[in-house]
């Protein structure tokens, strides 16, 4: 059962994308699930981190790069993702700065079976250090498809204070989309905490530029 | 000790609700009087101590037989993330690690310590363990490296701090297996490392897997300790095959599939999981924030499920519980009654001791019902308490 006012969410992302509309800014602001606790002792506590798939994407430019094998690569060039065979990585030769750069290059990367047992040897730790490890992408599913899931994963994590915030959308998306990237994301992470709503002090949704609104 | 093993064993009907043991408890101690957790509790190797460590930063002993408190270990001065017996130098000695950075060991007779490792100044310790090829290397997992001591002179040897970009909250040497350390961390990698000789990162880092979220807990299992489990923080359960780097079952959506394991309030979370290697059963121990826990079988091959709860243990805590030590048949001594579960211990600050409903000496075996059958009369006790 949600204690969270749809009404309150509603009214919120209405104004959200009215003052981003308003103030006209040159990107495309993020939308921001701010989360205050209560009742909750970072220390003893179980940690409060993760990451989350919601409904709809809330970051459609991320630059995604598939590390394939042939049929793999075969299906990238289809649907216009970036890509890179063995041959390509052997290239990079294991050397750090190379491995580097094309860790910055992308947000996040996906591999074959085939080719992800290699990386550590092909690249070293080049990957993981940038924190871009890449996702695992089998035959039995559609890159599309895992190129999709991948963008709309966001991560949250709790920290040493008792406030967190994890990102819901972005000023470009339908309302009702936002509306239920905020209600999964909400009782989900509800879910997680052992005094469930009793653990929730207050939440807010904000735009990158914006003013926050309180929706609980 | 397996002479009762002949007993006929009647064949079960098909509903899991048959085969639930239930446990009672027996003895339960207040660890504190204020609001503090206990956080995990591990035996010594005879079982003679067992060491429980406590959100208020220290270790207490107390004899697992008896309850006894033995005394307290004080000295870290922050969380206290995991406490180890095996490995270490001798059998009388504990390690304990804490986000104050320092990993120490106690000596159990005395309470006191008598070692201390720091990890630096603003570091953290989340995880350690003792092993490597000569058995002198402690491996710490801190703040996204993962440090290499050697015990024996407390000397730094090594420290790998590109393969992980944030708290590596488990490191384990794999059994059996000199050489090979696994780490898990908050960034959602399983790293597997090669160990021997010189230790950096460029050469050693083996395999990555990528759980893709948050690792809270790892273990081997399975023959030769191939396969291993993996707990996440939005309690979710993957079982992989570590040499490969692959995954063999993703359990996404756990507590759902577990809840339908039983008729009790939804399981909110994970615990821990146990192997127990002579029914070759993996089981998911899961619990609510009421304190209710259920031993939740995982069949991990093809048709991979969370079967029905085959242990249930309630009326015990009152809160979240944060450890389950299963006593080992063995070591429950004598004087011991059969249907010994073992200890938990919670949120509550609580220890608790459970013991089987049925009558002591029935039922041996706390692992399933479905392997031994019992007389009638236990049947009809029926404590299923709908909600």
């Amino acid at each position: 059962m949600s204690k969270l006012q749809s009404d309150a969410v509603r009214e919120a992302v209405s104004g959200i994308m009215n003052d981003s509309k308003n103030a006209n800014r040159k990107f495309v602001e993020t939308i921001e699930l701010q989360i205050g606790l209560k009742n909750y002792d970072p220390q003893k506590d179980k940690r409060f981190s993760g990451s989350v798939k919601l409904p709809h994407i809330p970051r459609p430019k991320m630059k995604i790069c598939m590390l394939g094998d042939a049929q793999h690569v075969e299906e990238a060039e289809k649907i216009g993702l970036d890509w890179m065979d063995v041959e390509a990585l052997k290239k990079l030769n294991k050397n750090k700065k190379l491995v580097k750069k094309l860790a910055k290059k992308f947000h996040a990367f996906l591999a074959s079976e085939a080719v992800i047992k290699q990386i550590p040897r092909l690249l070293g730790p080049g990957l993981n250090k940038a924190g871009k490890f890449p996702t695992l992408v089998t035959h039995q599913e559609s890159l599309e498809s895992k190129v999709n899931e991948t963008k709309a994963m966001v991560k949250f994590q709790l920290k040493k204070v008792l406030c967190m915030g994890v990102a819901v959308g972005n000023v470009s998306m339908e309302e009702k989309q936002i509306f239920q990237n905020v209600q999964l994301s909400v009782n989900f992470l509800v879910s997680l905490l052992k005094k469930n709503w009793q653990n929730v002090r207050c939440l807010y949704l904000k735009s990158t530029m914006g003013k926050s609104y309180r929706v609980f | 000790m397996e002479a009762t093993m002949g007993m006929d064993v009647e064949a079960q009907p098909s509903p899991a609700i048959n085969s639930i043991k239930r446990f009672g408890l027996k003895n339960s101690i207040q660890t504190n009087f204020g609001d503090d957790y206990v956080f995990e509790i591990i035996p010594k190797d005879d079982w003679s101590t067992m060491a429980v460590s406590l959100s208020t930063n220290t270790v207490k002993l107390y004899s697992p037989v008896a309850g006894h408190y033995h005394g307290e270990c004080q000295g870290h001065s922050d969380t206290i993330n995991q406490i180890l017996f095996s490995g270490l130098p001798s059998s009388h000695v504990l390690g304990s690690c804490s986000s104050d950075g320092t990993i120490r060991i106690w000596d159990t007779r005395t309470l006191q310590q008598v070692s201390c490792i720091s990890a630096g100044p603003s570091q953290e310790v989340f995880s350690f363990s003792v092993g490597g090829p000569s058995g002198n290397l402690i491996a710490a997992g801190c703040k996204s490296q993962v440090i290499f001591w050697d015990w024996r002179n407390n000397k730094q040897i090594a420290c790998l701090e590109d393969s992980h970009v944030d708290d590596v909250t488990q490191v384990r040497y794999v059994p059996n297996q000199q050489g090979k350390l696994v780490s898990a961390s908050v960034d959602g990698l399983i790293c597997t490392f090669d160990i021997a000789g010189d230790i950096n990162d460029e050469d050693h880092l083996e395999s990555v897997i990528n759980v893709e979220t948050s690792i809270s807990k790892v273990g081997f299992f399975g023959e030769s300790c191939l396969k291993l489990w993996c707990l996440t923080h939005i309690e979710t359960l993957s079982i992989w095959d570590w040499k490969d780097a692959r995954n063999e079952v993703n359990f996404t959506d756990a507590r759902s599939l577990a809840s339908e394991g039983w008729s009790l309030d939804n399981v909110d979370y994970f615990v821990d999981c146990h192997y127990s290697e002579e029914v070759q059963q993996l089981w998911v121990i899961g619990g609510t924030n009421a304190g209710v826990l259920g031993y939740f079988p995982v069949n991990y091959s093809a048709g991979a499920t969370v079967g029905s709860a085959e242990a249930i243990l309630q009326g015990g805590h009152t809160s979240v519980v944060r450890s389950v030590l299963p006593m080992s048949r063995t070591h429950g001594g004598p004087g011991c009654d059969q249907g010994i579960f073992g200890w938990t211990g919670g949120e509550d600050g609580r220890l608790c001791y459970w013991l089987s409903d049925d009558s002591p000496q029935m039922n041996r075996s706390w692992i399933s019902n479905a392997l031994i059958e019992k007389s009638e009369r236990t049947r009809k006790k029926n404590r299923h308490q709908p909600y």
